[in-house]
């Protein structure tokens, strides 16, 4: 039918960096990037940052962890590791944004399912096709962690994304909870 | 056009992307360029620190984080000296049988390229020439782990301007 948008995304909320992934191989290859410039867009100023979740567990145990990401954390990858690894899969991990309470997935995932890390071969991290941006002030990440194993386990799990630098200059962005970053800004 | 080649269609002029956002030349000149770090971290090493600095001649866009090691019982932490930045950290709650933060397996940040398992920045970072870097290693294998650290990305040139 002549001027039928079936499938307009005018109302879809699209991440800036989302048309930097790649379509295909998504796991690896996301290194041509650069196809308008500045490269990050929106999200310059912002710079790389590994949010580190580290957690030792008995047998079987299980734990919640709570992450206060930093200003604008921008996930956009994941990787882990798990020093006990056998058939009986090693850990689950859910992740959940508290802030928008919303929950990643509907229940633990393998860390085989989740996450590779870099030490095998081939390794990989998992990126994100559409990064996921926590950008309500104060956010955090409730990382639900269960040992699938039946010995001490040394997990951890890594969220790369970008984070906006705390010092930045530029007028307008918000310090939580609520100040300006700098007096650029006033 | 799009990622994929195939064209995008804007109803709304005002969603359409800037100039800059359409790929507009930058103005500077890529030179492919590894800055290479070598660490042998002793065994059982809390912290040993690896500092380097940029080449004052350009400033260093990196895109690629390439490394090897002796054994995978390896943290590190990266902190930028200028801004006092940590690019690693954590701020998870109290964890039972948590100990002092060393920073992230060394796995779980780079790999080997023969192992296809170099780890891409999403979005590249500008490491501004002079600027000084520090990688802090922590060792758990209580043997001598040999550490080749790559930062791989590119020098920025900037290109002269016709006729000026």
């Amino acid at each position: 039918m002549p001027g039928m948008r079936p499938t307009s995304l005018k109302h879809t909320v699209t991440h800036p960096l989302a048309r930097m992934l790649p379509i295909q191989r998504e796991q690896a290859q996301v290194y041509r990037l650069g196809e308008k410039n500045p490269p990050a867009d929106e999200m310059r100023n912002h710079a790389p940052m590994w949010e580190v979740v580290n957690v030792i567990l008995n047998s079987l145990g299980s734990t919640r962890v709570r992450v206060n990401v930093q200003r604008n954390f921008t996930l956009m990858g994941l990787t882990a590791s798990s020093s006990v690894l056998t058939a009986l899969g090693g850990f689950r991990a859910q992740l959940y944004d508290m802030k928008k309470q919303l929950r990643m997935a509907d229940r633990g995932q393998l860390v085989s399912n989740l996450a590779g890390n870099m030490g095998t071969t081939p390794g990989a991290p998992i990126f994100l096709r559409e990064p996921w941006n926590f950008d309500e002030p104060d956010s955090q990440v409730l990382v639900i962690v269960q040992n699938m194993e039946k010995a001490q386990n040394s997990i951890q799990l890594v969220m790369y994304g970008q984070v906006l630098r705390f010092n930045d200059p530029t007028p307008g962005f918000q310090e939580f909870p609520g100040g300006i970053v700098s007096s650029l800004g006033r | 056009m799009s990622a994929n080649g195939m064209g995008v269609i804007y109803g709304d002029p005002a969603q359409m992307p800037s100039p800059s956002a359409q790929g507009a030349d930058d103005q500077f000149e890529r030179q492919f360029f590894n800055y290479v770090l070598d660490i042998a971290v002793v065994g059982n090493a809390v912290q040993s620190p690896l500092g380097f600095q940029v080449l004052s001649d350009a400033d260093f866009e990196l895109w690629w984080l390439i490394a090897s090691r002796t054994s995978n019982l390896l943290k590190l932490l990266w902190k930028e000296a200028a801004t006092g930045r940590d690019f690693i950290s954590t701020t998870a709650s109290v964890v039972a049988g948590a100990t002092t933060f060393n920073g992230i397996n060394i796995d779980n940040f780079a790999g080997t390229a023969l192992a296809t398992a170099a780890f891409p920045l999403a979005v590249p970072y500008i490491l501004p020439a002079n600027r000084s870097y520090t990688f802090l290693f922590t060792d758990t294998s209580g043997a001598t782990n040999t550490v080749q650290l790559v930062l791989s990305g590119f020098k920025l040139w900037p290109r002269p301007k016709v006729g000026s």
